[in-house]
């Protein structure tokens, strides 16, 4: 069982890894964009 | 034997022409209907409802970069938003008692469920409540095949188009989709569903004395009206960990065929929708016979690995039954299987894990070769429009002529953006199994926690795992316990670029074609709706899939089937 901040470093973590994930196909798409 | 033999091969036979008849007398009023409402000028008054919450001029249509924006944007959103009630599920109603979803397991199920992956790292019935089910994995099912069927209904109406930027509004493409489209085929579907004997309620478990004095907790949901839009939309979550081999979800043979069905309704249709939509249906009939002819070839041989296969076990079966319902046996538990894999769906009547080393292998197969056979909703139809370009292309150079498909030529930046598509999945693929053995601490991992059987078996679960993240399929050889933080994160990375970015050069595509003009039909056109191009087109797929694959199939299930 996960205590409250190792939940939220998690949860931090894994949000920020969304949002990277995403950041990096949208730079794909503008770099093809740019072909 | 051999009379056993020739009454299950015409079993089979009648399973697959009963489906194809009904996929026959649907294929022409659905296919036209799918091009109707992508084409139609007048907004229901829902939908101008909806336009105006979301603050959407419907009558503005968005170059491809802003599209592409949109459904970058929209996906984006919708896997925070999953993430999020899978983390908050125990302050929601209807959760059943159960905790917040563990982070990195709510992380691989919100990507999955957003590219129409619905791979599924868990027991449903023991990990997610009702609200999560419906609010937010339900929705999912909707959206997500609505993304997959506006973006190649886009790639299609850039074909169709001359010297403009604009490609469509995917705010409108995805509306009408859910709208138009799925929400009633689904309602529909769940009332046969729930007519064949699948539950809908949303009763919580009961706990019930079986008949000989034992004691046993019933699960209920909201299942028929989930399992619907899960086929429909080749999606394939199960409400149950057992997914379509549970008797709530799947309990006889009408179900059964209803599901298979429903697996391929919406993919074939969209092939009569492309026909009309670039004028010539003949186009439409020659995409959809290349995938006839690859699908039935793959049902085929599944059917046949599943039922020849000798040893003391299947002997003393009857057949090679491990992992399979009695109430299916190996002719539908092999449809089912070849149907799940050569669409997105990612379902199962039976494990896929104990397929026989061969059978197993081909539903591998069908998803290395781009599941558009006729695969996913929309991702079936613009990854056979891709394998097409570059089949246009490779004929081109044959003869020496200068490339193009329905009047659109194909050059250097349109074979890019082909090739940049082709590459990423078999990337995705082959880097994820690699690291997952290349890497000691992950390699003790998955040998010592996630494998259930060593050598050659267990070496093909984890390719199974990564091909059918990558290619967004969802099914599993289900040995492969992926409930780990490598193949939570791993996968859910697969799954993500897996999806969206062949969206990006799919819509890339579009915009390139959209732009050019129409080049007149010479002499020296490829005639693009004849055996011929259908036989080449064939070619295309089954020669850059096995250059690709092969190696790496015979590490393991060529391996292990030929041993």
């Amino acid at each position: 069982m996960l205590t409250l901040l190792e939940a939220f470093v998690l949860d931090l973590a894994f949000v920020l890894g969304i949002v990277a994930l995403i950041a990096l196909v949208a730079l794909v798409g503008r770099a093809v964009e740019k072909l | 034997m051999t009379g056993s033999f020739t009454a299950s091969a015409w079993f089979a036979v009648a399973i697959i022409a009963t489906i194809v008849g009904i996929l026959a007398l649907t294929y022409r009023p659905l296919g036209a209907y799918l091009a109707w409402v992508y084409t139609a000028r007048k907004d229901l008054a829902v939908e101008r409802g909806v336009y105006r919450v979301v603050g959407v001029n419907s009558a503005q249509e968005q170059s491809w970069g802003v599209y592409l924006r949109s459904v970058i944007a929209f996906s984006a959103i919708g896997i925070l938003l999953v993430y999020l009630v899978q983390r908050t599920q125990n302050l929601l109603p209807y959760s059943l008692g159960l905790p917040p979803v563990e982070p990195s397991l709510a992380f691989n199920t919100a990507i999955s469920f957003v590219t129409n992956t619905n791979w599924q790292s868990y027991s449903p019935e023991l990990t997610m409540g009702y609200t999560v089910q419906l609010i937010g994995l339900a929705v999912q099912n909707f959206v997500s095949a609505a993304v997959g069927i506006a973006v190649a209904i886009t790639l299609v109406r850039a074909i169709a188009r001359s010297r403009t930027n604009i490609v469509g509004n995917f705010w409108v493409d995805l509306t009408r989709g859910v709208v138009r489209v799925l929400l009633p085929l689904a309602v529909v579907s769940a009332i046969l569903l729930v007519a064949g004997g699948v539950i809908q309620n949303l009763s919580v478990f009961q706990d019930i004395t079986t008949l000989t004095g034992g004691s046993q907790s019933l699960p209920g949901g909201p299942v028929a009206s989930q399992e619907a839009i899960k086929l429909l939309g080749t999606n394939g979550g199960g409400f149950f960990n057992a997914n379509s081999a549970h008797p709530f979800e799947n309990p006889n043979g009408f179900t059964n065929l209803l599901q298979l069905v429903l697996m391929f309704l919406i993919p074939v249709a969209l092939t009569r929708t492309f026909g009309i939509m670039v004028g010539d249906k003949r186009q439409g009939y020659a995409i959809l016979a290349a995938m006839g002819i690859i699908a039935i070839t793959s049902v085929s041989l599944l059917v046949v690995a599943e039922t020849v296969g000798s040893g003391s076990a299947p002997t003393a079966a009857g057949a090679a039954m491990e992992g399979k319902e009695t109430r299916y046996g190996p002719i539908l538990s092999a449809i089912f299987g070849a149907f799940s894999t050569l669409t997105s769906t990612g379902a199962v009547n039976s494990m896929h894990d104990s397929f026989t080393a061969l059978g197993g292998g081909l539903a591998m197969v069908n998803m290395m070769l781009g599941e558009l056979a006729p695969g996913g909703v929309g991702s079936g139809l613009y990854g056979i429009l891709i394998v097409a370009i570059i089949a246009v292309f490779v004929a081109g150079l044959m003869v020496g002529r200068t490339p193009e498909y329905l009047g659109k030529r194909i050059g250097r930046r349109e074979m890019t953006f082909a090739s940049l598509y082709i590459l990423t999945t078999p990337a995705l693929v082959l880097a994820g199994a690699a690291l997952s053995f290349a890497i000691p601490a992950v390699r003790e991992s998955v040998t010592g926690t996630s494998m259930a059987n060593s050598g050659l078996h267990g070496f093909s679960e984890v390719l199974y795992a990564f091909t059918s993240a990558a290619n967004n399929n969802g099914s599993a050889f289900a040995g492969l316990t992926a409930s780990t933080p490598w193949f939570n994160t791993a996968l859910g990375v697969a799954m993500l670029l897996g999806r969206l970015v062949p969206i990006v050069f799919v819509l890339a595509l579009a915009g390139s074609f959209a732009a050019q003009d129409k080049v007149p039909v010479t002499a020296g056109t490829l005639p693009t709706h004849k055996p011929q191009f259908v036989g080449l087109l064939i070619g295309t797929i089954v020669i850059v899939s096995a250059l690709t694959y092969f190696p790496v199939l015979a590490l393991g299930p060529l391996a292990e089937g030929l041993l």
